[in-house]
C-alpha cells in the first residue's frame, strides 16, 4: 500500500511551492485491494521549528486549519482537499514545510511531503540565509549574461511601452515575474524581496545586502558578496548615492506612504503612483537608479519595483479590484484601436512588448528575450500575455490565472 | 578660415586625417558651404570608414557628419549622399544627425524615396529630441535661437508640400491621437505641415528618383578575394575555430556585421533579431542547409563566444552548423578591406558603423550588398532564391554542356593526349622552336607595319637555327627540311610576292617542323644516311 | 480560507479610512485658512493637487519668495504631474532652475522635481529640447553641487557637450568643472566617449588615488587595457580596490592568465583575503570555468580553509565555491 499526495493536481505539473492561494490537492492509495475499506487520516504540519506551515481545508471557502482529519477511500479512489500557505508561517528555507499523514486508527505514519511556502518578503526582514540565497542567484544570473536581457528590455527606446501610461503596473508585474522565474531556475527557493521605501530599511542598505556607497557613490560590499563581480552595460560596479540617511530614515522624496497610496482609487487615480511614491523613491538617490533609462543597472531597482507591485497587489486586495470587466480595476478595457484608447500596450486586451515579439512600429524595433519564462506547474500568464492576463494574479476569480507568487502581507 | 580655389585648398579637403582637430574639420566645412565644387569633401565626411574618424568619440563623429550634412543645405546634395540620409532617417536617434539630414534634403528638389521615411524618423526621434543649431559647430549654451530635429523634419515635409501628400494621414494621427507627446511649437508646426501637404496642385518634380548604390563599395577581384579570405580565421559562439573560406564552401551565405556593445537598438540589436527570423524561416524552406546565416562582430576583442551566445540567444537565434555568430581571430584587417566595411574605431571600440548585410557565394564573392539601406527578411529571402536558382541553372547548363565535352574528352584522353605528350617540348631548343613558330604565325596576321617584315625574317631565321641545331644533334633532318621549306614560302612567295596561300602553307610547314622537332625519336647511328627518314621508337 | 487574513484586512481598511479622513481634514483646513497660512507639516499632509484651483494656489506659494525654500519646494512637488499637461508650468519651473538668485537648495529641489517628472518619459520628452538647453547652460553654474547634478543628468544621456567639457577638464585641470574622479565616473556612462586612452594615462600618472581607482574601474571593460590590468593585478603594492577591479577585467579578457593568477594567489599566505574571496566568488559564478577545472591542488586548498585561519568572508566564499564542485 503506497500513499500518493499530489499538491495542486490541476496544475500542468506537480508543485512543491505554494503561496497563499489555496491549491487543490488529491490523496490516494495505490497497490491496494479494490475492496479495501476507507481509512481515517490526519494531515498536520511537522516541519522544523521556525519553518513554514500550511493550512488545510476541505472547502476553500471555509477557514483552513493547521491539521485536517478526514477519511479517504482505501480502494485507490482519490480524495480531495485544499491546501495553502499559513500566513503566519511563510517558509524561511527550501522545503522546510513537512506535511505528515498518519493513520488515525493505528497512528501509523503513512507518509510525509516536503513543501515550501514561498512568498515575496520584506527585504529588510529577510534572514541572512534568505538574503544570501537571493544574492547568490542574482549574482549568477548577472554573470551568465542573461541579466543583460532584462536591462535591454528597459532602455530608453522602449520606455513608452512601460511608463507614462496605464500599462506601467502590469508591464512591471510581468517583468518582475519573468526575472523571478529565471532566478528560480537557478535556485527554486528564491523569490524577489521588496524594499518598503516608506519606512526605514537599514538591513537593506548594508554591505551584506544592497551595499553602501563610498565617497564616489560606488557601492561597496562584503568581500564574499556575489555582487562584487556585478557588471552590466559595459560598466563594472554600481553607482548609487542616497539623499537620505538609509540607516534611520525612509526614502526622503516619497510623499505618499503605503496607506495614502492605497487610498488612490479607482485605477485611474491609483496609476498616478507612478509619479509618487514610485518616481520619488527612484529620485531619493543619485546614480543609476535615478534615471528611468539607467535604473535597471542597479539591483535595488528590482526591490523597489517589487514593492511597487506589492502596493498594487495590496490595493487590489483591499479595494477588491480583480474584476477585469470593471474600469475600477483597469481603466481602458479594450484594445488600442478602440475610440479613446490609450497607446498600444496600455489597454487591457493589448499584448505587452517584448514578450509579444512584435517589432513593427509603433512597437520598438527589437524584442529581446522571447516570451515570459515558464514554470512547469503554472500555466499563467503564458508566453505572450495581455494586460488582462496579469490582473488576477492570485487566481481569485479565475483559478488558472494564478501567477504563482504572493506577498507576505497581501493575503488571499 | 578661408579656402582658396587652389591645389593647397583641395589638398586640405582631401587629406583630413585622424590627427586633425574637430574644429579644423568644422572650419573646412564652413569654408566650403555654398560651393558645389567641394561636394565630394562633404560626401566623404558621411562615410563611416573615413580615416578621419579613427580614434574619435562617437559623439564627435556624429557631430562632424551632422555638420557636413547640414552644409549640404547650401551646397546641394552630392551624388551618393542619399543612402546615408535614408539610413539616418531610418535608424538614427541622435537629434543632431536627424536634424542635419532633414535640413540637407532641403538643399535639393524633393526626392520620392525619402518621403515614407519622414514619419519613421519622427517616431524614432520623438522621445530623443534636442535643442540644435548649425550656425556654429561648438555653440555657447543656452542657445538663444535653436531648431530641433522634429522641427527640421516638419519643415522639410512642408518644403516637399503636396509631393508628401501620402504622409497626411500619419500626421493627422499624430495631432489627433498623440498631441500630448508634442509641445506647443511642434504642434503648431505639425498643423502647418498638414496644411502644406494638403495643398492641391501639381506635384513637384523629382530630381533624383532612383536609389543610388553605395558608390564606395567595389568588390575585390576574384583572385585577390580568395587569397585574402583564406587568411581569415573565425571563432563561433561555441568556441570552434575555422577558416572563413571553409564555412563559405558549397553554400550561399548571408553575412551581416554587428557588435554587442552597440547602444542603438535600431541597428545591431534589430539586425540580429531579423537575422534570427531569417534563419528561422530558412529552416522550413528548400534552402535549409544550403545557406549560411552568419553575423560577424566588429568587436572581436570584447565579444567572446559567451557574449555572442547570450546576445544571439536573447534575440532568438537558434544556432546550428549554418547559423552562427562569429568573431574574427585572424585576418580581420583583410576582411575589413575586402568588404570595405563601413566602420571606424577608437582603439578596439567601434565609434560608428553602418548597417551592412552581404550575400556571398561559395567563393566569397559578393552577389548582393545591403549597405545603409534597410533590409528586411523578405527582401533577403527573395535574393537568396534568385541566386540559388541561378546556381541551379548554371549547374544544369554545365551538365548539358559537359555531355558532348565528356565524349570529346574520351577521344581527347585516348588519342590526342598521348600525341601532345609526345610532342611536348622537352628541351629549351624545342621551346624556342615552338615559340618562334607561334610568334611567327601570330605576326603574320598583324596589319602591315615597317618593322613587320624584318621581324618576320628574324623570327623565321631564329626558328630555323633552333631546329637545325637540334636536328644536327639528333641527326634527324626532316623537321629542318620542313621548317626551311616553310621559311622560303613565307619570305619569298608570301612576303615578297604576296601570295597569301603560300604564306599559310609556309606557316603550316614551320609549325609542323617545330612539332616534329619535339617528337621523341632515336635514330640509330647506323641509320644516319640521307635516306634514313624512317622513324623508329625507342 | 485564511481567517487571519480577514482580520488583517479589516484592520487595514480602518487605517485607510482614517488616512482618507485625515487628508480631507487637511484639505478643508487649508481651504479655510488659505494655503499660504498653513504650516509645512500641514502642507506635507495635503494630497497631490487634482484641480486647477489647487494647482494655481500651490504655484502661488512657489512664487512667494517670502516663504522658506523648503516650503516652496514642497508646494512645487504637490503640483504633481501638472507640468506634464501645462507647458506654462514647465516653462516657469525652468526659469526657477536657471535663476541664480534663488537659494541653491531650492534650485536643487526644482531639478529633482524635473528629474522625477522625466520618469514619465512619454509626456515629459516633448520638453526635452528646452530642458537640455538649460541643463547645458547650468554646466557652468557657480554652484558646484547643482553643476555636478546637472552634469550627471547629461552624462547619463551620453551628451556630447558634457563629455567634451569633462575630457577638457581632465586634460587641463584649470578647466575642470568637477573633480577628476567624478569626471571619470561620469564619462564611464558611455564607452564610446573615447576616454580609454586618457584613462590609461591617468592610471600611470594619477592626480589622486580616487581618480586612479575610478579609472581602473572604467578600464575593467576595455580589452585594449588587459595588459595594464594584469600588471596592476599582480602588483601587491597596488591599492586593494585597484587590484579588485583589475581582476574582473583580466578574468573577462585573459581567462588563462586569470586562472594562473588565481592558483598562485590562493596558495600565497601573504595575499589579501579580500582578493582571494573575490577570486572564489568570480570563479564560482563563471560558467566558462567550471570549479572542477581549477585542478586538484587549488580545490583541495580551498576545501582545507579553516575558520580560525581565514577571514569570515573568505570562509563564506570558500563554502559557496565548494558547493559548486561535483
Amino acid at each position: 500500500m503506497v500513499l500518493n499526495l499530489v499538491i495542486n493536481y490541476t496544475a500542468p505539473a506537480p508543485s512543491d511551492y505554494v503561496g497563499w492561494t489555496p491549491v487543490p490537492c488529491c490523496i490516494y492509495f495505490t497497490d491496494v485491494s479494490p475492496t479495501a475499506k476507507p481509512i481515517a487520516i490526519k494531515l498536520s504540519n511537522n516541519g522544523p521549528s521556525g519553518g513554514g506551515q500550511v493550512i488545510f481545508s476541505l472547502d476553500p471557502a471555509v477557514p483552513g486549519r493547521e491539521l485536517l482529519n478526514f477519511t479517504i477511500p482505501g480502494n485507490g479512489q482519490k480524495a480531495y482537499f485544499w491546501l495553502a500557505g499559513n500566513v503566519s508561517y511563510p517558509s524561511k528555507n527550501d522545503k522546510d514545510v513537512s506535511i505528515r499523514i498518519i493513520n488515525k486508527t493505528t497512528y501509523a505514519l503513512l507518509g510525509t511531503k516536503k513543501l515550501m511556502v514561498r512568498v515575496r518578503k520584506d527585504a529588510n526582514k529577510l534572514t541572512a540565509q534568505e538574503r544570501d540565497r537571493f544574492l547568490a542567484a542574482f549574482g549568477t544570473l548577472n554573470s551568465s549574461g542573461k541579466f543583460q536581457l532584462f536591462r535591454d528590455m528597459h532602455v530608453s527606446n522602449a520606455l513608452t511601452e512601460s511608463h507614462g501610461n496605464f500599462g506601467f503596473l502590469p508591464w512591471h508585474r510581468t517583468y518582475l515575474l519573468d526575472l523571478e522565474r529565471e532566478l528560480q531556475l537557478i535556485d527554486p527557493s528564491v523569490s524577489l524581496p521588496y524594499w518598503k521605501f516608506d519606512v526605514k530599511a537599514p538591513n537593506v542598505f548594508s554591505t551584506s545586502f544592497m551595499g553602501t556607497p563610498d565617497t564616489m557613490g560606488n557601492i561597496q560590499f562584503t568581500a564574499s558578496h556575489p555582487f562584487r563581480t556585478w557588471k552590466v552595460d559595459n560598466i563594472v560596479g554600481i553607482t548609487r548615492k542616497p539623499k537620505f540617511n538609509t540607516a534611520t530614515l525612509p526614502a526622503n522624496r516619497v510623499q505618499n506612504d503605503e496607506v495614502e497610496t492605497l487610498a488612490m482609487d479607482p485605477f485611474v487615480n491609483f496609476k498616478k503612483m507612478e509619479s509618487d511614491p514610485h518616481g520619488s523613491a527612484h529620485l531619493s538617490f543619485e546614480g543609476f537608479i535615478s534615471d528611468a533609462a539607467t535604473a535597471p543597472k542597479d539591483p535595488l531597482f528590482y526591490l523597489l519595483h517589487t514593492n511597487v507591485d506589492r502596493l498594487w497587489a495590496k490595493w487590489q486586495w483591499v479595494m477588491d479590484r480583480r474584476d477585469i470587466t470593471s474600469t475600477n480595476t483597469f481603466t481602458h478595457l479594450g484594445t488600442s484601436t478602440d475610440p479613446g484608447a490609450m497607446r498600444i500596450g496600455h489597454n487591457l486586451q493589448d499584448t505587452m512588448w517584448p514578450w509579444n515579439n512584435t517589432i513593427v512600429t509603433p512597437r520598438p524595433n527589437t524584442a529581446p528575450g522571447g516570451g515570459v519564462a515558464t514554470r512547469p506547474d503554472i500555466s499563467a500568464p503564458g508566453l505572450n500575455p495581455t494586460i488582462k492576463d496579469v490582473i488576477d494574479y492570485q487566481g481569485k476569480i479565475t483559478a488558472s490565472a494564478y501567477l504563482g507568487y504572493d506577498y507576505d502581507d497581501v493575503f488571499y | 578660415m578661408k579656402i582658396s580655389r587652389n591645389s593647397t585648398a583641395s589638398a586640405q579637403l582631401n587629406n583630413i586625417s585622424a590627427h586633425d582637430t574637430e574644429l579644423y574639420i568644422a572650419n573646412l566645412i564652413d569654408a566650403v558651404k555654398g560651393d558645389q565644387k567641394d561636394q565630394k569633401f562633404l560626401l566623404d565626411l558621411l562615410k563611416e570608414n573615413n580615416p578621419a574618424y579613427q580614434e574619435r568619440s562617437s559623439n564627435v563623429v556624429m557631430r562632424l557628419r551632422g555638420y557636413a550634412l547640414a552644409a549640404m543645405y547650401y551646397t546641394g546634395l552630392p551624388p551618393g549622399s542619399l543612402p546615408f540620409i535614408c539610413a539616418i532617417l531610418e535608424t538614427e536617434r541622435t537629434a543632431y544627425l536627424v536634424a542635419a539630414a532633414a535640413r540637407a534634403l532641403r538643399g535639393a528638389a524633393p526626392i520620392k524615396k525619402v518621403i515614407p521615411l519622414f514619419l519613421k524618423s519622427i517616431d524614432n526621434i520623438r522621445l530623443h529630441d534636442d535643442a540644435i543649431t548649425f550656425t556654429e559647430y561648438q555653440p555657447h549654451w543656452p542657445l538663444l535661437e535653436n531648431t530641433t530635429a522634429l522641427n527640421e523634419l516638419l519643415l522639410t515635409i512642408q518644403y516637399y508640400g503636396n509631393a508628401a501628400y501620402e504622409l497626411r494621414d500619419g500626421l493627422l494621427f499624430l495631432t489627433n491621437n498623440r498631441s500630448s507627446d508634442f509641445n506647443k511649437e511642434i504642434l503648431k508646426q505639425l498643423n502647418a505641415t498638414i496644411d502644406a501637404v494638403s495643398v492641391p496642385g501639381k506635384t513637384k518634380q523629382d530630381c533624383c528618383d532612383h536609389y543610388e548604390d553605395d558608390i564606395d563599395f567595389k568588390p575585390a577581384l576574384f583572385f585577390n578575394r580568395k587569397k585574402e579570405l583564406s587568411k581569415v580565421i573565425v571563432q563561433d559562439q561555441d568556441s570552434n575555430d575555422q577558416p572563413l573560406t571553409e564555412l563559405l564552401k558549397d553554400k550561399l551565405t548571408v553575412l551581416t556585421f554587428f557588435y554587442t556593445r552597440c547602444d542603438n537598438p535600431l541597428k545591431c540589436s534589430m539586425n540580429i533579431s531579423r537575422l534570427a527570423t531569417l534563419a528561422h524561416d530558412l529552416v522550413n524552406s528548400p534552402m535549409n542547409k544550403s545557406v549560411n546565416v552568419i553575423g560577424i562582430t566588429y568587436d572581436s576583442p570584447y565579444d567572446s563566444p559567451n557574449q555572442l551566445i547570450v546576445y544571439g540567444a536573447n534575440r532568438g537565434m537558434q544556432f546550428s552548423d549554418t547559423v552562427k555568430l562569429l568573431r574574427v581571430k585572424e585576418g580581420y584587417e583583410d576582411l575589413k578591406t575586402l568588404l570595405h566595411l563601413g566602420v571606424s574605431y577608437i582603439g578596439s571600440v567601434v565609434n560608428i558603423h553602418r548597417n551592412e548585410l552581404y550575400i556571398l557565394d561559395a567563393e566569397g564573392d559578393v552577389l548582393h550588398a545591403f549597405t545603409h539601406e534597410r533590409w528586411d527578411v523578405a527582401q533577403v529571402k527573395t535574393k537568396l532564391e534568385e541566386y540559388a536558382n541561378r546556381r541551379t541553372n548554371e549547374k544544369k547548363a554545365h551538365r548539358l554542356l559537359l555531355r558532348p565535352v565528356k565524349n570529346l574528352s574520351k577521344t581527347f584522353y585516348s588519342v590526342v593526349m598521348p600525341l601532345l605528350v609526345a610532342l611536348f617540348p622537352k628541351c629549351p631548343l624545342c621551346w624556342a622552336a615552338y615559340l618562334s613558330s607561334f610568334g611567327l604565325s601570330g605576326l603574320s596576321f598583324i596589319p602591315y607595319s615597317p618593322w613587320l617584315y624584318p621581324m618576320i625574317v628574324a623570327i623565321v631565321a631564329f626558328n630555323f637555327y633552333v631546329i637545325f641545331k637540334r636536328a644536327y644533334r639528333r641527326k634527324y633532318y626532316l623537321p629542318c627540311i620542313l621548317s626551311g621549306g616553310g621559311m622560303l614560302l613565307i619570305m619569298l612567295l608570301g612576303g615578297l610576292l604576296k601570295i597569301h596561300f603560300a604564306l599559310y602553307i609556309g606557316i603550316v610547314f614551320v609549325l609542323a617542323g617545330s612539332l616534329l622537332n619535339s617528337y621523341p625519336v632515336r635514330i640509330s647511328a647506323n641509320a644516319l644516311t640521307k635516306k634514313s627518314l624512317r622513324l623508329s621508337w625507342k | 480560507m485564511q481567517a487571519k487574513a480577514n482580520v488583517y484586512l479589516a484592520e487595514f481598511k480602518q487605517k485607510l479610512e482614517k488616512s482618507v479622513l485625515k487628508k480631507r481634514d487637511s484639505e478643508r483646513s487649508a481651504k479655510v485658512k488659505g494655503l499660504g497660512n498653513i504650516t509645512y507639516a500641514q502642507l506635507k499632509s495635503l494630497p497631490m493637487a487634482t484641480t486647477e484651483e489647487q494647482i494655481q494656489d500651490l504655484l502661488q506659494l512657489v512664487d512667494d519668495k517670502s516663504k522658506k525654500w523648503d516650503y516652496r519646494a514642497l508646494a512645487l512637488v504637490k503640483t504633481g504631474t501638472a507640468l506634464l499637461e501645462q507647458e506654462e508650468i514647465f516653462d516657469k519651473v525652468l526659469l526657477l532652475l536657471q535663476d541664480q538668485k534663488e537659494d541653491s537648495r531650492f534650485r536643487m529641489e526644482v531639478l529633482d522635481f524635473l528629474k522625477q517628472s522625466n520618469f514619465i518619459e512619454a509626456t515629459f520628452n516633448k520638453y526635452m529640447p528646452k530642458y537640455l538647453n538649460v541643463l547645458r547652460q547650468l554646466v557652468d553654474d557657480p554652484n558646484p553641487v547643482l553643476r555636478d547634478d546637472v552634469m550627471a543628468v547629461l552624462a547619463k544621456k551620453n551628451d556630447e557637450y558634457v563629455q567634451r567639457r569633462l575630457v577638457e577638464g581632465l586634460k587641463i585641470p584649470a578647466q575642470a568643472l568637477v573633480s577628476p574622479e567624478r569626471a571619470i565616473q561620469l564619462l564611464g556612462y558611455d564607452i564610446h566617449a573615447n576616454q580609454f586612452p586618457l584613462l590609461r594615462e591617468i592610471v600611470q600618472n594619477p592626480p589622486n588615488q580616487l581618480a586612479k581607482i575610478e579609472a581602473v574601474r572604467i578600464l575593467a571593460v576595455d580589452p585594449d587595457s588587459k595588459g595594464l590590468l594584469l600588471k596592476l593585478l599582480k602588483d601587491k603594492n597596488e591599492l586593494k580596490q585597484v587590484r579588485s577591479y583589475s581582476a574582473l577585467g583580466v578574468q573577462e579578457f585573459d581567462p588563462e592568465q586569470y586562472i594562473g593568477f588565481a592558483k598562485d594567489a590562493i596558495k600565497d599566505k601573504k595575499e589579501y583575503d579580500d582578493l582571494k574571496s573575490l577570486i572564489l566568488v568570480s570563479l564560482n559564478q563563471d560558467e566558462k570555468i567550471p570549479n572542477d577545472s581549477m585542478g586538484k591542488e587549488f580545490n583541495t586548498l580551498v576545501q582545507s580553509f579553516k575558520t580560525e585561519e581565514v577571514s569570515e568572508d573568505l570562509m563564506k566564499a570558500s563554502v559557496s565555491y565548494r558547493n559548486g564542485l561535483t
